[in-house]
């Protein structure tokens, strides 16, 4: 009797969310935070249409590309890093990438400081119009969440460093990497919005 | 850096490399004189572009939760669109 072999339907691809549910909560709450920044200037922005203009003209746009830049190659640096860990276990490469995050994110911090020193030489201040206070208050603080992202790497490097990663074990790293994309992600929005249209 | 087939059969490596390109792009857009509503309009594709990358590769948001990995990407298409529509009725 010939038997007919039944083969095993597929299977859907695994789900897997990196890093662990507090970590998405804080992130989300991060987001949200921004959302209402980004929402806050666009309703000034149609209630003040001529205000915004030309607002991107004034700002320093080499700042911002550059630093658009500088975000996505850190988070780069960050994606290899978790990569390395997960693929092969490697601590001291993954230790690289991360230090790497952290020399790319020093080199954001100053590409900002010299935009801000510019601005004030360019007489781009706060106290200019409602585009310039919110140009200052979106990047001041998405730069604070840089700092913040700075503290998060370090602190994944000092563990990568004393061996609390492996293969199996990435959770934390994955939360940092998590967060400091969200870091990137935001900034994609604000570099056209603030630089660019205006 | 030399870039390779090694180095662009890495996901990763490929994806800063379009993100790099994109950003190029805008910078280009923004410097070539006064944005046209056609060109705002490609900007905020090129800003959706570049956020997808991000979630599906540098997060690693593919296999996530649906939820999570649509809210990403509705966080990104909103703001970029809202961006658009604005810039181009002032």
């Amino acid at each position: 009797m010939n038997r007919t072999l039944v083969e095993a339907p597929p299977t859907a691809p695994e789900r897997y969310t990196p890093a662990n549910p507090a970590v998405w909560v804080f992130v989300l709450s991060e987001m949200s935070e921004f959302a209402f920044f980004f929402i806050a200037f666009l309703l000034v922005k149609f209630l003040n249409p001529e205000l915004f203009g030309h607002g991107a003209e004034r700002l320093a746009v080499w700042a911002g590309f550059i630093n658009t830049l500088i975000l996505i190659t850190s988070s780069w640096f960050v994606a290899r890093g978790v990569q390395g860990m997960k693929r092969n276990g490697d601590r001291r490469r993954t230790a690289v990438w991360l230090a790497l995050t952290l020399g790319a994110a020093l080199l954001y911090c100053l590409v900002k400081y010299l935009e801000y020193r510019w601005n004030v030489e360019h007489g781009v201040t706060i106290r200019g119009d409602l585009f310039f206070s919110l140009y200052y208050y979106l990047t001041f603080n998405h730069l604070l969440h840089v700092l913040i992202g700075v503290c998060v790497i370090g602190w994944a490097l000092i563990q990568t460093l004393l061996g609390a990663y492996d293969r199996h074990h990435v959770e934390g790293l994955e939360g940092a990497a998590t967060y400091w994309h969200m870091i990137d992600l935001v900034w994609i929005l604000l570099f056209p919005m603030l630089y660019i249209v205006g | 850096m030399v870039v390779n087939g090694r180095f662009l059969r890495n996901s990763l490596n490929r994806s800063w490399l379009i993100l790099i390109g994109l950003t190029l792009i805008t910078t280009a857009l923004a410097e070539s004189g006064t944005l046209t509503t056609l060109s705002i309009a490609f900007i905020a594709v090129i800003a959706m572009a570049k956020g997808r990358l991000i979630i599906r590769e540098y997060m690693e948001m593919k296999t996530a939760n649906p939820l999570l990995y649509w809210g990403l990407m509705a966080y990104v298409a909103v703001f970029s669109a809202a961006m658009a529509l604005l810039a181009a009725r002032a």
